[in-house]
């Protein structure tokens, strides 16, 4: 089976002025369906960038990336706003939600952004925020409940519309352990479940218990793919699994 | 979808963007009186003028079209009737006298004298048209016969100096005509003889029935256009010039600065309103910028984000001058009747329509930064 989500040699230089950083360089990575991939690195290492990238929300300055078919060079902005909508699901470190709509509005924001909003599929909506354990505040705003609560908006709003890929970078940096945990696992479980394909950039090396591959970037390459559940599994708690995301990494 | 945002943004910020509309509505009665004084101030000013069956006026030369400097010869007005193209010529006499009144103050009226069924009577809805005779017959304006209650028939009292001395005189009312405000003062009318014999002069035995006149007010039988008419009464009557009826009434002493005033203010508030609007739509959307990145890194079109701010901007400006003018239409109709602020439905229209225009112009410039936000910011890139 082809992969939902394949990079070649993709690299990011920034240039300004006289300046030009690699953020990333080399990266060729296949996700496919059903996939979920935990990218880690010191902070700096390029994991955004990387994301941003596969968002078609930057563009590559080396390589080539596809996804479900599409080969992004010879996207416009519309199109690749439309692709973002149509076959990508979001979740962000912060100002996921839209403050002025409701919980179950913010889901179905992503519905409508893709005309899909029905009777049927609002009752979806309604289905995964009560999965998310969300049942008591269905019609609260953002600002009205946790941010673990917003984050699982996000994570449901990432998934109602059927995208084939699911992004999501630090979607448990304001959570405390034992709810990032809970949220992981249950967006983990929907990505297999559903057949997506998805990337999540975490800081947080515990969260790797719940992805099926841990890619490991330093200084914008990959450093380091730890490649089957049961490796990640035998890693966890060793020393030399917390030193994946140390800064001490950097060369 | 666009609607959709922006009705529910407003909606779940009822009281911030209510507050705002409220701004918006007092801009909207400040601009809407500004007008209304400007329409009731010039109404006051020339409806006697602008309601006159007559094509043009003839003025003394070189008097700047003023009614009360210009002085003619009752030989001019004989001369006038006899002008090929004329389908007739009225004589007009401007002066001030006062109105007695019962318990109140006595009110000052225009006192106008004309020849009955020319250019220069207006006709009565109430009552008879002036006669020349009887004498000592008086047409009044329907804001003289309300104020005071009267109906044709009844007796006017009016107050004259003559000389040193005060005198009263009696008047029949004959007939009501509609508004005819001139020089700020509703208006009174009487036959030449009558008008001579009683306005306010120096020598009290010095009246004539032919008196010495303003203007004479001219109607065209269409034979020529009206420049060409003009040309042909210079050509006739010496050291005289013509007006059409609108050079007349903006000619008036301080008609022009006072619209201009008028005007200036209005357009000083239209720009207030401009920059409080841009400003106000400015800060929105600044604070919102993360959440713009936010929805067009989830693939929100630009278009949709550009035109839920514009629907926003529209639905609260709409609704700021839709109070504005609710407000304004019960303040105006509890005024009392002397205050010159009028609402004509076309200056309404115009100033509402520009109303709901400034909200997008003064909108524009955040428009264009929520156009211009990068999806990249949600990354926080
Ligand atoms: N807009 C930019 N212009 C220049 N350099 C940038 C920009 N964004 C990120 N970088 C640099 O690229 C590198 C990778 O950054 P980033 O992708 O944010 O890393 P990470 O998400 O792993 O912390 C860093 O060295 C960072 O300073
Ligand atoms: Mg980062």
């Amino acid at each position: 089976m082809p992969p939902i989500l394949s990079t070649t040699n993709l690299g990011k230089t920034y240039r300004s002025n006289n300046q030009s950083v690699d953020a990333v360089s080399e990266v060729s990575i296949n996700v496919g369906s059903g996939e979920f991939v935990a990218l880690v690195g010191p902070s700096g290492s390029g994991k955004t960038t990387l994301l941003a990238m596969l968002a078609t929300l930057l563009e590559s300055s080396n390589g080539t990336i596809a996804v479900d078919g599409y080969a992004f060079d010879q996207m416009n902005a519309k199109q690749r706003a439309r692709f973002r909508r149509e076959k990508i699901g979001f979740t962000f470190q912060d100002n996921n939600l839209v403050p002025y709509l409701t919980a179950i509005e913010n889901v179905e924001l992503m519905l409508r952004l893709n005309s899909k909003y029905n009777a049927s599929t609002s009752t979806r909506a309604k289905d995964l925020l009560v999965r998310l354990g969300l049942q008591d505040q269905l019609n609260s705003l953002p600002s009205q409940i946790s941010k673990g609560q917003q984050q699982r908006i996000a994570i449901a709003r990432s998934l109602i519309h059927d995208p084939r890929v699911v992004l999501a970078d630090e979607p448990t940096a304001s959570l405390d352990t034992q709810r990032a945990q809970q949220v992981v696992q249950i967006f983990a479980d929907l990505i297999h479940e559903e057949n997506r394909a998805g990337i999540m950039v975490t800081h947080d090396l515990r969260m790797c218990k719940y992805v099926d591959r841990v890619i490991q970037m330093v200084d914008g390459s990959i450093n380091r793919i730890i490649e089957t559940k049961s490796d990640i599994d035998l890693l966890a708690g060793t020393s030399e699994f917390d030193k994946l995301s140390a800064p001490e990494l950097i060369k | 979808m666009a609607i959709y945002l922006s009705f529910k943004e407003i909606w779940r910020n009822k009281t911030k963007y209510f507050l705002f509309s409220l701004v918006i509505a007092l801009i909207s009665v400040l601009v809407l009186f500004t007008a209304g004084l400007g329409e009731g101030l010039a109404t006051n000013n020339k409806e006697y003028l602008e309601k006159l069956n007559a094509d043009l006026l003839i003025f003394q030369k070189d008097v700047s079209f003023s009614t009360i400097e210009s002085r003619l010869d009752f030989k001019k007005f004989k001369r006038s009737k006899r002008i090929d193209g004329l389908e007739d010529a009225g004589p007009i006499a401007f002066s001030n006298v006062k109105v007695i009144t019962q318990n109140e103050e006595p009110i000052d009226v225009s006192f106008i004298g004309v020849e009955p069924f020319t250019p220069g009577a207006p006709d009565a809805i109430n009552g008879n048209n002036l006669q020349t005779y009887p004498s000592k017959m008086v047409l009044i304006d329907e804001n003289i016969a309300n104020l005071l209650s009267i109906s044709p028939g009844d007796i006017l009292t009016i107050k004259s100096t003559q000389g040193t001395d005060d005198k009263l005189f009696d008047l029949t009312v004959t007939g009501i005509t509609s508004g005819q405000r001139y020089f700020f003062r509703p208006s009174i009318f009487v036959t030449l003889p009558t008008w001579d014999r009683y306005r306010p002069k120096s020598d009290p035995n010095n009246y004539s029935t032919q008196p010495v006149l303003n203007v004479i007010a001219i109607k065209s039988n269409g034979k020529y256009d009206l420049n060409r008419l003009s040309t042909i009464i210079s050509d006739t009557l010496d050291d005289i010039e013509t007006a059409d009826i609108v050079t007349s009434y903006e000619s008036a002493p301080g008609y022009s600065e006072q619209q201009g005033t008028l005007n200036t203010i209005k357009g000083f508030t239209f720009l207030i309103g401009t920059l409080v609007i841009g400003g106000f739509f400015q800060i929105q959307i600044l604070q919102k910028l993360p959440q713009i990145g936010m929805l067009k890194a989830i693939g929100a079109p630009n278009g949709l984000v550009s035109s839920a701010a514009i629907s926003q901007i529209i639905m609260v400006s709409l609704f700021g001058v839709i109070i504005g003018s609710t407000v304004t239409f019960l303040l105006a109709s509890s005024l009392p009747s002397n205050v010159p602020v009028y609402f004509t439905p076309s200056s309404v229209a115009i100033t509402v329509v520009t109303l709901i225009f400034i909200g997008p112009l003064g909108g524009l410039l955040s428009i264009r930064m929520a156009h211009k936000v990068e999806p990249l910011t949600a990354l926080d890139m």
